[in-house]
């Protein structure tokens, strides 16, 4: 047995179970089921499979997922509105008729970068020397009232990423886009400006994982025969390890802090990466970490650390079978 | 559903949204965090029934709020906040499976055999066991399926939301969802165990 009509039955069904169907046509296909059993068993099976997927139901979000991401976000926003290494440079009141030298700014910042550069290829310039260096801008966004400014295209500049944003009350328009400018900083990983980039770029502010865990191979290589590991760096890669959302950076990060030469900071990151990371591959580095910082400074709070995990019954096994291992050879 | 919501409460929404997104222009985190506490669930579950995977949908609904903090600039109000997330969120799936080359691991002939078989006794297992076979049919379906029906069947967005937000024609948006119902259908129905 067959309707002729049981394709725009299907259609008018699936229809109203998403709540789009017109009236018009849930009064034709109420009068047709009324008098059609193919079509109603038609419509029973497509209301029986809505139902039926409404048994799919996903946990909510983990309390530490969102106090983790969180603080995340808050992060990145106060990043994103403080100025790297200096203020933005200002801009000049307009001349008349001259127009605003907005890209005259960007030249100043390549004069500036131009400059820096120079002063960190001269010869006999000791990390000493560096704090009196001079700063350039690396400004992210800039928002230009052209009652105030206005852009210099006389030099005709590649201009992306362009969008438009719609008129306000008072009819403004806005026309926002990059102007890309690229920047090389050249020095010694273990030099402030090179550190303190990786440093930054480790903590979140890169975009891939990639460039993350490449910061961070470049910190830890620095930092190897180092009499004592910057704070700076110990407290970059404890954040990455708490905040990193791809447990391959806070992996790097995690051996990263065990490669160190030990220290209360790096214990006590690691002892978090312990206790709190979900990655059982991360834990399992810590460990290791930690009986290796171990065997020169044996403390009661490692000691405390890898008992409890070995004890743990919720406990990733092998976990919990390295936690053992490192425990006996630090009780021997 | 969305579409019955009354209009005055999306219009709400909809403010609030904007003046949230309005503090993160203005360097206020409480921006971001509002919006994230508003939206982090459904996002969450968009990109889990999307991607199969609780920890990568994790990965993505952070990653749509740090896009959202990068681009705040770029949004231009033509969309409500929402759909701007959601399609955010939709173009981090697909990448995802697009650079996993991923195909999903049960066939439809497996979901309806399992569908089939006696049940398991103790009741929690079995509702669990019934949330995977509805979770191995959706991954089933093509992304383009998946998506659209997951916006309609789990988010209550009206068709055009959905178009919208997928940036295709209300259409499209029909089409697929009919496409995808009439798979589940035929799924559902071959290994019903009422």
């Amino acid at each position: 047995m067959n309707c002729r009509d049981v394709l725009r039955t299907r259609e008018a069904a699936i229809l109203r179970l998403a709540g789009e169907l017109p009236t018009a046509e849930g009064s034709w296909l109420d009068d047709h089921l009324a008098g059609c059993p193919v079509c109603r068993d038609e419509e029973r099976r497509l209301t029986s499979t809505w139902e039926r997927l409404g048994e799919d139901r996903i946990e909510p979000p983990s309390p530490s997922f969102l106090a983790r991401t969180e603080a995340l976000l808050a992060d990145e926003v106060r990043r994103r509105t403080a100025p790297l290494f200096a203020p933005v440079v200002p801009i000049r009141p307009p001349a008349r008729f001259a127009l605003r030298p907005l890209l005259q700014a960007a030249a100043l910042v390549a004069a500036a970068a131009g400059g820096f550069l120079f002063a960190r290829t001269a010869p006999g310039v000791g990390s000493s020397a560096l704090s009196a260096a001079a700063t350039f801008p690396v400004v992210a966004q800039r928002t230009v009232d052209v009652s105030e400014a206005v852009p210099d295209l006389s030099n005709r500049p590649r201009l992306s990423n362009v969008a438009f944003r719609p008129a306000d009350p008072e009819g403004r328009i806005g026309v926002a886009f990059d102007v890309t400018t690229r920047y090389t900083v050249t020095g010694r990983p273990d030099q402030k400006g090179i550190a303190d980039l990786l440093v930054y770029l480790m903590s979140g502010a890169a975009d891939t994982e990639g460039t993350r865990g490449r910061a961070i191979d470049l910190v830890s290589q620095s930092s190897k025969g180092s009499a004592g590991p910057s704070p700076d760096i110990v407290a970059a890669l404890a954040e990455t390890v708490k905040h990193d959302r791809n447990p391959g950076v806070r992996k790097k990060a995690v051996e990263a802090l065990a490669q160190l030469p030990p220290s209360e900071a790096t214990r006590d990151a690691l002892i978090l990466a312990l206790k709190s990371d979900e990655n059982p591959a991360v834990r399992i580095l810590a460990v290791d970490g930690l009986a290796r910082g171990a065997t020169v400074m044996k403390d009661a709070a490692t000691l405390d650390a890898l008992r409890s995990r070995a004890s743990d019954e919720r406990e990733n096994g092998y976990v919990r079978v390295q936690a053992a291992q490192a425990l006996s050879k630090l009780e021997l | 559903m969305a579409s019955a919501r009354p209009a005055m409460e999306a219009h709400l929404d909809a403010d609030e949204d904007l003046s949230l997104l309005q503090m993160v222009r203005r360097g206020e985190p409480e921006g971001a965090t509002e919006l994230f506490r508003k939206y982090s669930a459904p996002l969450l579950r968009y990109a889990d029934r999307l991607l199969g995977s609780r920890a990568e949908a994790e990965e993505v609904a952070q990653g749509v709020f740090l896009k959202l903090i990068a681009r705040v600039d770029q949004y231009d109000g033509r969309a409500p906040v929402a759909s701007w997330l959601f399609a955010i969120a939709a173009n981090a799936c697909r990448d995802r499976l697009r650079k996993s080359g991923r195909r999903t691991a049960v066939s439809l002939e497996a979901v309806a055999e399992t569908a089939a078989s006696d049940p398991p006794a103790d009741r929690a297992l079995l509702e669990s066991e019934r949330r995977r076979l509805v979770r191995s049919a959706l991954l089933r379906l093509s992304e383009d399926q998946r998506e659209a029906l997951v916006l309609a069947r789990y988010h209550d967005l009206p068709y055009a939301e959905i178009a919208r937000t997928l940036a295709i024609s209300e259409g499209a948006v029909k089409t697929r969802i009919f496409r995808a119902m009439e798979k589940l259908k035929d799924v559902f129905s071959e290994g019903d165990p009422r």
